[in-house]
């Protein structure tokens, strides 16, 4: 009887193990940051942090030339496989993330509650996404996606 | 002096004799001039054969000697073979360079199928569902750009009293 209770027990366990990894996967945890790129010296709101260097790196390779960054929100999130997940960057930027197939996102630029962009793209290890355009006053913004690794 | 008595002597010398012919031998020598002569002949002959037979001894012993030689021709013998078969051993010679470059070409068709593989998400009309964007892909940081042009009043962009985003 007790040997019965504890494979019971046992398969429960299991089932659950199996049940809880059959549920993670495929499930994508990506960080994004709103960033802000300016050739002023120094950013106008004090909340803004230099991004980190490795990125600013990674942004001196593009066809980009702000001399400085800033990263303006960052927020981490899960999306599971074939859903979606809303995140607000700012009061005006919104990005709708949908998990294709565990390696492939379908991102959505929302300004203002309206759609303004949308790219599909593979977000690998290591890999990340950077969508951007003009703002006011020679400035630009920038949304980047990447892995939370 | 005839064939049959140089045996004789010959056996004679090489005490092969039995004892009853050996005496005979023996009193014919003493009696017979030619006889002498031709035992003196065999015995300089026996004692050059002797002599010549000293000079070649070998350092090691007769043993590991006869099976060096025995050695050598089993050495030998594969390399006459490829005379027979020697396409084969051709082909043979061809195979590895042959495999490599074969493998060394497999390995670049995949390499260069998974960049390729790699490459399609980047690829400006699948990955952005718009005509105002251009992508840019750094491969080696693993970076994409996608740049919307769209002009600054755009609600994406314009700026917020509170944010400047």
């Amino acid at each position: 009887m007790t040997r019965l209770r504890f494979l019971n027990t046992l398969v429960t366990i299991l089932f659950a193990l199996v049940s809880a990894t059959a549920a993670s996967a495929g499930e994508m945890k990506i960080e994004a940051q709103l960033i802000w790129g300016t050739n002023e010296d120094k950013s106008p709101d004090p909340n803004h942090k230099p991004i980190d260097p490795k990125l600013a790196k990674r942004l001196d390779r593009l066809p980009i030339k702000w001399k400085h960054y800033y990263v303006v929100t960052v927020k981490e999130f899960s999306v599971a496989q074939g859903k979606t997940n809303k995140v607000t960057m700012s009061k005006e930027c919104e990005i709708a993330v949908k998990n294709v197939d565990g390696t492939n996102v379908e991102v959505q630029l929302i300004g203002k509650g309206k759609p303004a962009g949308k790219v599909s793209q593979g977000l690998g290890k290591g890999k990340c996404l950077l969508t951007g355009g003009d703002a006011e006053n020679l400035t630009a913004w920038f949304v980047l996606l990447k892995l939370v690794e | 002096m005839n064939h049959e008595l140089e045996l004789k002597l010959q056996a004679w010398v090489d005490g092969q004799l039995p004892v009853h012919e050996a005496d005979a031998v023996a009193r014919l020598i003493e009696t017979d001039a030619a006889a002498r002569a031709a035992l003196t002949e065999l015995k300089n002959t026996r004692a050059a054969l002797a002599g010549y037979e000293d000079g070649i001894k070998v350092p090691e012993s007769r043993e590991f000697y006869w099976s060096k030689i025995a050695r050598e021709i089993e050495r030998q013998q594969p390399r006459q073979q490829p005379t027979a078969d020697s396409w084969f051993h051709h082909f043979r010679r061809l195979l590895i360079p042959a495999g490599a470059v074969a493998a060394l070409l497999l390995f670049g068709m995949f390499a260069s199928r998974t960049t390729s593989q790699d490459n399609q998400p980047y690829d400006l009309s699948n990955l952005v569902a718009d005509s105002d964007a251009f992508a840019f892909t750094d491969e080696e940081s693993g970076t994409t750009l996608i740049w919307f042009s769209y002009p600054t009043e755009n609600e994406f962009a314009e700026p917020d009293d509170s944010d400047i985003l």
